[in-house]
């Protein structure tokens, strides 16, 4: 028999045993970093088989894309002499607030999928390891890679 | 054949529909929609089951399907209204129940649907029009007697609404809309103790129903005004939308960033770290609040007992 599918039920694939609650990319956004957090939440939503994929990928490069966008505004703001560089603190808090929304927006997004997916029994791994490992190990070991600078500060 | 196989499915799908089997229906109108890609009565049926889910986006697509196959049936007009209702978009719910009451003058659905919309616009002579001729239609239906009991209780008539109210409940005590419209007859009354027996009673059939915990919110605000505050910021952190949330907890941060910054500008260090360890403070209670207001209802739940008289 041919099946339907709903337009909002995830088809996991390969991956699903990877599947984890979109709690711990968030929460590995804010401790571990936007890089890794972002990283997660686009691997997380290809092992969910998230219907919702595309805009999650979009949410990604918006968060990324924004935050690039309020600092490299912040930089020429100041060469031109428009800005005191004691403002640059405030400023840069616009850049984490457009990327804090963009990625709990996200968040919402998947977690939405990832309803579903446990609706139909499907199992979530913890992710509180992998939170704890990326901040004890991989945040000091690749933070210093990129610099510090702009890629940094869109980064971290 | 096949479409024989569909029709008793989506049959099928009705019957456990209205003994509450939400999740079993749907999975009938899917299997039907698998034999049967083409049906839009399945499509209408199945956003109705969606919108009972919460699952908006789904449900709208169902029901734009079953619209696009059949544009003159009155159902797919009323599922595709009551999709724009939840949604809040209530000029196209609006035109879309006035379509389906069109195609089917004579079916009691549509009147009900148009007057719960005028009811939650506060257009009440309206609401009072189409509420009655529902009744007109299916005098037996007791959503249409609890939705007039609703309309008494927004003009005042405490009477009338509780006399319909509980004329439904003799006949189907654990009906859920009766139950929490007598529970805010009671409230209004100022019988808090068995206004929260309704409301309790009402969360148990469905613990998160939001116009339930809203019930129960009322009540709780009406026996102590900070346990009251406390029950609504927690039924609001742990709502069903979260953008609220988001939006919330996004701008609080900024806020605290801003004033930790100026602070420390400013040359009030330690007062700056207070304020940062308040906010730490927050996120972990907003982590954990769900949880425990969750908790607490689960303990007011085992904790209530119906009077033997209910």
């Amino acid at each position: 028999m041919a099946v339907y599918a709903l337009p909002d039920e995830p088809r996991p694939g390969a991956l699903q045993s990877a599947v984890t609650d979109p709690m711990w990319p968030l929460l590995a956004t804010m401790l571990v970093g936007a890089w890794f957090g972002l990283a997660w939440f686009a691997f997380n939503g290809l092992a969910l088989g998230s219907a919702t994929r595309p805009r999650e990928l979009g949410l990604i490069a918006l968060a990324l894309g924004g935050k690039a966008l309020v600092i490299v505004s912040m930089v020429a703001a100041l060469q031109a002499g428009w800005i005191d560089k004691s403002v640059l603190p405030y400023l840069y808090l616009v850049a984490t607030g457009v990327l804090l929304a963009a990625t709990y927006a996200l968040y919402l997004l998947q977690s939405r999928s990832f309803e579903l997916y446990t609706h139909f029994g499907g199992e979530a791994k913890n992710g509180v390891v992998i939170v704890m490992l990326g901040m004890a190990v991989l945040r000091p070991a690749v933070a210093p890679l990129f610099g510090e600078g702009f890629l940094e500060l869109v980064l971290r | 054949m096949s479409r024989i196989s569909a029709q008793s499915l989506i049959a099928l799908a009705r019957q456990q529909l209205s003994r509450g089997n939400l999740e079993a229906a749907i999975q009938s109108l899917v299997e039907a929609l698998g034999i049967d890609v083409g049906n839009a009565q399945a499509h209408a049926l199945l956003a109705m089951c969606l919108i009972d889910q919460r699952r908006l986006t789904a449900a709208e697509h169902e029901a734009g399907i079953a619209l696009k196959l059949a544009p003159e049936d009155w159902f797919a007009h009323l599922a595709m209204g009551k999709v724009q209702f939840a949604r809040r978009r209530l000029d196209q719910a609006e035109t879309h129940f006035r379509d389906a009451a069109g195609l089917a003058p004579q079916d009691d659905l549509p009147m009900h649907a148009l007057g719960l919309l005028y009811l939650s616009r506060r257009r009440m002579a309206k609401a009072r029009e189409f509420i009655e001729a529902a009744c007109a239609r299916d005098p037996t239906e007791p959503d249409n007697q609890t939705l007039l009991a609703r309309w008494h209780l927004a003009k005042g008539d405490l009477d009338r609404a509780e006399a319909l109210v509980r004329d439904v409940l003799a006949s189907m005590p654990d009906d859920q809309n009766a139950l929490i419209v007598l529970g805010w007859i009671e409230l209004r009354r100022g019988r808090t103790d068995q206004a929260y027996e309704h409301a309790v009673w009402a969360v148990r059939n469905a613990p998160s129903d939001a116009e339930t915990l809203e019930l129960l919110c009322a009540v709780k605000a009406r026996r102590s005004l900070l346990l009251g505050l406390w029950f609504r910021f927690n039924a609001f952190v742990a709502g069903s939308s979260g953008t609220r949330t988001v939006l919330l907890l996004v701008g609080l941060y900024l806020g605290v960033r801003l004033i930790s910054l100026a602070l420390g500008d400013l040359g009030h260090p330690t007062a700056a770290s207070v304020v940062n360890y308040a906010w730490i403070a927050f996120c972990v209670y907003t982590w954990i609040a769900p949880g425990l207001f969750q908790r607490l209802l689960r303990k007011e739940l085992e904790q209530v007992r119906l009077r033997p008289d209910f």
